[in-house]
């Protein structure tokens, strides 16, 4: 099992290529996508934030 | 009859051109678009980097094709939405299109990123060197760079109409180089291998069709849902730049009326 797991982790001789091509790809694709949901979460709270100030002012 | 074919063209044109239902039909794509994109990395990646077989040449390294491939498909497909959508901008003003173009730079680059550098990852051990100038590889660096003059171009002016007719036509220009990238290994001498796609089939086994097949697949939904995430985004920046213009011109009346 654990030789099984090594043979795989070493990836034929290749593990220094193939490995980093993975976890950028990985890392990219997650970074972007959490990127673009914290931009929108913010973006939602700041217009909240601007749709009660406007009924605040609506209501003084 | 004329007429009323010509009225069904604008109608068309203006569907698409509301914000309203464009987002409607987006938003009603969005959970399928993410929920495909998960289910074909969660099947993909293990196909992709476990059962599918070694190559006989490059050993494991065409487990680095996998990404490499899709991630290259992926970025000259960004360019051309991201071409036409600035071309549907500059003719008809058609402002979701210019939406979609925007959204979908910071994707089309880091689709170009990756197909760069797992390029390189693999041609280090197989070619013996991370770079060659030939056509592939510059045409793709180009293109990169387009993404990158595109995203800085938008932000560059105060007016951000002129920002956006500015870096549209910086994508219509550089869409030039998309039939280089494709071609570049039937015109040139390169290092770089042709498509495997021809009129004969494909050129490699259906063992290894299968892991490029779902990660191309990952990629693309990938790409709708993120897409689909970021238009959300830039069009509320837009309802919040109006809200505060509003609220400024509220602000300032009293004082006119002085």
């Amino acid at each position: 099992m654990m030789e099984k797991l090594l043979t795989f982790l070493d990836m034929g001789g290749y593990a220094l290529w193939v490995w980093p091509a993975y976890s950028l790809t990985v890392a990219s694709l997650v970074g972007i996508l959490v990127l673009t949901v914290r931009g929108l979460k913010a973006r939602e709270r700041e217009f909240e934030i601007l749709k009660a100030q406007r009924r605040g002012g609506e209501a003084s | 009859m004329g007429a009323s074919v010509g009225q069904g063209w604008n109608f068309d044109v203006h569907r698409f051109a509301n914000p309203t239902q464009f987002m409607r039909i987006a938003n009603a794509i969005f959970p399928w678009a993410a929920g495909l994109s998960a289910l074909l990395f969660v099947v993909g990646l293990p196909i992709a980097l476990v059962t599918s077989p070694a190559d006989y040449q490059q050993g494991e390294t065409v487990r680095i094709f996998y990404l490499h491939a899709p991630a290259a498909y992926m970025c000259m497909m960004v360019y051309g939405i991201m071409a036409v959508g600035s071309a549907a901008y500059l003719i008809w003003r058609h402002p979701m299109a210019n939406l979609v173009a925007r959204a979908s730079a910071p994707l089309g680059a880091i689709f170009t990123a990756l197909c760069l550098i797992c390029g390189m990852l693999w041609g280090q051990p197989m070619w013996g060197t991370f770079w060659v100038w030939d056509a592939r590889l510059t045409s793709t660096l180009i293109l990169f760079f387009l993404y990158l003059g595109y995203i800085a171009l938008g932000d560059a002016f105060e007016d951000p109409e002129r920002g956006d007719k500015a870096a549209a036509i910086l994508a219509l220009v550089g869409s030039v180089n998309l039939p280089i990238i494709k071609f570049s290994v039937d015109w040139w001498n390169t290092l770089h291998q042709p498509s495997i796609m021809s009129k004969k089939g494909f050129s490699v086994d259906a063992g290894m069709l299968l892991p490029l097949f779902l990660m191309l697949g990952a990629f693309i939904t990938f790409y709708i849902a993120v897409l689909i995430l970021r238009l959300r985004s830039e069009l509320l920046a837009a309802k919040i730049r109006n809200a505060r213009l509003s609220q400024v011109a509220v602000n300032h009346a009293p004082q006119a009326a002085e």
